[in-house]
């Protein structure tokens, strides 16, 4: 209920402010020339601003809109809600600000719709906090270089394509091969890791957003998380705002000091559904049918991600951009395009896919540009090795294919490789947190468990996660707190993988020279 | 190339610039059958606006429309002819009142694509949005 002296507090300062305010209200007005296909064309509005706010007066109430388009004698403009109502003739006003989204710790949890409004029946969302959906990245000044990892609870991300708190790391593949999955893992690994998500789908079917908002509360995610929802059924205009919105809910948590992880799934639909409105808007349509500042769409987002210095907040928005492929072409426009303004890419591979290498990783055409700047120097220790490893698996197993006459050094490398791949091998929602994958991998390049078998390599590495719960909780306690294997911690953790595999060790293969 | 309601508008009223009476009918008249020949009688309405818009762009006329529930004086209305004079840049403006009782009070101006709305159905508007959240 309203309390009385708020209505007679209000009424005062409304009377009061009767008066004087009568100078400030001038607004420009503009007429529907022609709506259809969520665009509309509006007469008059004549100092409108380029992506201003209009207001559709309807009928059946307002509806927003924003101005893209300034034209001689009239102003193209997205409708932002349902189109049917609009009809021709009715009348538009300009707001003069830029389109807003309510920001705030009230959206955590929640699923909205690109215009931040709440679509999971939970009720309305109270936030008093707003901000614009288009903003200017941060400057120079007011940067830092990336230093901070975001565990993915990925092994085979963590270990070789590190991501850091403020990158943008593009996930690239064709359809169906994992791309959002990794995205999913990572948010879930993200629990007690001090990050703030915000899950953007574009285009996405609401069945499966239905599920992963499932999985999420399932893996107790949704407590730091947003999902930002623009669906297939939903009008292009809300489609191209959405990863704007979704970036200023990010934005909040970036000013206040605090990290966010955004997941844009994906701005191939995004660039799809711009495509769609810049065509309605009569723009000359370039390569592949879309419009020339496509590049700008995504370049403009993506600057947003950054890492503030101390002096700034010392926040960070990381994003991790997902584009879907046709066939695996990777030489298309927009995957091109959002290739070069990412900070590098995790390239998936349908051939990986379905030899079971999940998450299907190409270690060799994924790059992290930040590198091991964004990894621990316990990580970095075994990583560093692993990467090496891998790469030199990869080239002698493509050379090893046409002969079997192999000299003890390359078999050996060879055997350790196949131990590799299998390690990277990772069940979809089991992240495995850092200090586990420190010592899976301490394992592996320190040769404990070359006298594994490698179908058992899986097998091997889930009981020795069982048994460093037990055993090992203090070792890992260390290496999770420090961030540093040190001699001692070293030989630590060697005689805890000792013991493991005498105790368990009923998988030992027979000859170990 | 198809010609628009806007260019029919503005060549009507560069053709009918300066002319007599005589000279003024005879141009409708042609300007009548080249609208018949290209099809385009449709346009008519739309024409008629395009041709008043340029028209008062040429004079400086500028019309301003005031809202009110009951009619407004000569006083006012002066006020209200300075007011758009000034913002709008226009030599003479005249000005149309409309009634309308769902206002409430106050009054709506309106010139050119620009609209000052000071009725009171409006201020009870947003004190309500302001007090209702």
């Amino acid at each position: 209920m309203i309390n009385k002296d708020t209505i007679v507090k209000e009424l005062r300062k409304s009377i009061h402010d009767f008066k004087s305010e009568s100078e400030a209200t001038s607004q420009t007005v503009g007429y529907v020339m022609e709506a259809g296909d969520g665009i509309a064309r509006v007469s008059g509005l004549s100092d409108v601003m380029m992506s201003e706010m209009l207001e559709f007066k309807t009928e059946e109430g307002s509806i927003y809109g924003v101005a893209l388009n300034l034209e001689e004698d009239r102003v193209g403009a997205i409708i932002l809600g349902d189109p049917k109502t609009i009809k021709e003739g009715d009348e538009v006003v300009g707001l003069k600000r830029i389109f807003e989204v309510p920001v705030g710790e009230a959206v955590i949890g929640r699923v909205v719709n690109s215009l931040g409004e709440p679509i999971d029946g939970k009720g309305a969302i109270k936030s008093d906090k707003s901000y614009p959906i288009e903003k200017i990245a941060p400057g120079v000044i007011t940067r830092e270089s990336v230093t901070q990892p975001v565990q993915t609870g990925v092994k085979a991300i963590d270990a070789m394509i590190p991501i850091g708190r403020g990158q943008r790391e593009l996930i690239i593949g064709d359809r169906q091969i994992g791309k959002t999955a990794i995205a999913i893992d990572t948010i879930i690994n993200q629990r007690g890791q001090n990050m703030k998500c915000i899950y953007v789908a574009i285009g996405q079917k609401e069945a499966k957003i239905a599920s992963i908002v499932a999985k999420l509360t399932e893996h107790k995610a949704m407590e730091y998380t947003t999902v930002v929802l623009a669906s297939a059924a939903d009008p292009a205009s809300l489609l191209y705002v959405a990863p704007y919105a979704g970036c200023a809910m990010a934005e909040y948590f970036l000013d206040k000091g605090e990290d966010v992880l955004i997941v844009y799934d994906d701005l191939s639909k995004h660039a799809v559904a711009y495509r769609e409105i810049s065509l309605l808007l009569r723009r000359p349509p370039g390569r592949e049918a879309y419009p020339g500042d496509v590049f700008y769409l995504h370049s403009r987002l993506l600057e947003r991600s950054c890492k503030l210095n101390k002096n700034y907040g010392g926040g960070s928005i990381t994003a991790l951009p997902i584009i879907e492929t046709q066939a695996g072409d990777v030489s298309a426009y927009i995957p091109t395009n959002v290739i070069s303004i990412t900070d590098g890419q995790i390239y998936l591979e349908p051939d990986l896919f379905y030899q079971g290498n999940r998450p299907a990783v190409n270690a060799g055409l994924s790059v992290s540009r930040v590198g091991s700047a964004a990894q621990t120097k316990a990580m970095k220790k075994v990583a560093g090795k692993m990467r090496l490893e891998a790469a030199q698996y990869r080239e002698l197993a493509a050379f090893a294919q046409f002969g079997s006459d192999l000299d003890s050094d390359t078999k050996s490398k060879l055997e350790r490789g196949k131990r590799l791949i299998e390690i990277f091998k990772q069940d979809q929602f089991k992240p495995v947190p850092v200090a586990n994958q420190v010592v899976v991998f301490y394992a592996l390049i320190n040769g404990f468990m070359d006298n594994v078998p490698v179908l058992k390599i899986s097998q091997f590495e889930e009981e020795l996660n069982n048994y460093l719960s037990n055993y090992g909780a203090p070792v890992l306690k260390e290496i999770q707190d420090k961030g540093v294997l040190s001699p001692e911690l070293e030989t630590k953790v060697s005689t805890l993988i000792n013991e493991f595999k005498e105790s368990v060790d009923y998988l030992e293969k027979q000859k170990s020279e | 190339m198809k010609i628009t309601a806007r260019q029919y508008g503005e060549i009507l009223m560069e053709s009918l610039y300066n002319k007599n009476e005589g000279d003024t009918k005879t141009i409708i008249k042609k300007f009548f059958l080249i609208l018949k020949r290209n099809n385009d009688l449709a346009l008519g309405e739309k024409i008629v606006k395009e041709f008043e818009k340029a028209w008062n762009k040429k004079y400086g006329l500028e019309e301003a429309e005031v809202t009110t529930v009951s009619e407004i004086d000569k006083e006012t209305a002066q006020i209200i002819k300075d007011y758009v004079r000034r913002e709008s840049g226009a030599k003479t403006v005249s000005i149309k009142n409309n009634l309308d009782k769902n206002i409430l009070g106050g009054a709506i101006i309106r010139y050119g694509d620009k609209i000052i709305n000071l009725s009171l159905s409006q201020k009870l508007d947003n004190f309500k949005n302001q007090i209702v959240k």
